[in-house]
């Protein structure tokens, strides 16, 4: 039973890079206790990463680059997840118009845009004398964002969660 | 004659009630639980009990359903048994 709920744990894991503990949780369907147990036991025989962002617990199979980390981690959070979207769907925002497609403030998109900038995921230019933005690998982006679950998935592990007690 | 608002609520409600039964039976279908069952058997006597409204308020001129020889309507009995799902829910273990 043990190593088969590790088998699963590695096996989300390598399908759903960056996932919290959480998460994982609700996906294998077993105790929250367990679940920390086997990852922790996972992550000291050096089967799978284990990174403290933000107050989650993300979990990344052995291996994967540091860069690839901190760009499942910013698709994972909603804020960021919103920004990247756009900057994807359309080149060079301004951002008055990302304040438009997103719905968020001046001031959250302003200090988004400058950890991104840091990160080094968004370049930051003038266009017609305004700042605009522009992601600076937008292959990578997209391809990591398509591993995203559907709006239902996400719906069922909310009520998921909600009953969970 | 039909009221077209009351009409559109119901089918909001049918459309609405359809869609939290579908989102808990993939919540059973991915955890399996007895709790979950209850859950899903809950939002479907809550969808049965709308279809119930639509049909009486569209087809039968708000005349009501009732359940042959007992007298009870149609629509309450549901809503009984879905509040019993839901509360055996929350009583049941995990």
């Amino acid at each position: 039973m043990k190593s088969d709920g590790r088998m699963k744990i590695k096996l989300l894991v390598s399908l759903q890079p960056g996932l919290h503990l959480r998460e994982l949780q609700r996906q294998i369907g077993i105790s929250f206790s367990s679940t920390r147990y086997h990852v922790n036991r996972l992550a000291t025989e050096g089967e799978i990463d284990r990174v403290e962002d933000n107050g989650y617990s993300r979990i990344y199979p052995a291996g994967t680059e540091h860069r690839d980390k901190i760009l499942l981690s910013l698709i994972r959070r909603k804020t960021d997840h919103k920004i990247l979207s756009c900057l994807l769907s359309e080149n060079s925002l301004s951002q008055q118009r990302l304040g438009d497609l997103t719905g968020l403030s001046k001031s959250t998109i302003s200090e988004h845009l400058a950890t991104l900038s840091e990160l080094g995921v968004v370049r930051i230019g003038f266009s017609k004398e305004r700042r605009v933005s522009d992601l600076v690998d937008p292959a990578k982006i997209d391809e990591l964002m398509n591993r995203e679950p559907v709006l239902l998935k996400k719906a069922t592990h909310r009520f998921i969660d909600l009953w969970d007690f | 004659m039909i009221d077209v608002t009351d009409g559109i609520v119901h089918i909001l409600l049918v459309a609405f009630s359809i869609v939290v039964l579908l989102i808990s039976l993939l919540a059973y279908a991915e955890r399996k639980t007895t709790r979950y069952l209850f859950l899903s058997m809950a939002f479907a006597f809550l969808t049965a009990s709308e279809v119930v409204g639509l049909v009486e308020s569209w087809f039968l001129s708000t005349q009501l359903i009732f359940i042959p020889a007992t007298g009870i309507h149609l629509s309450h009995f549901l809503e009984f048994l879905m509040l019993s799902s839901f509360s055996l829910a929350l009583l049941v273990k995990n």
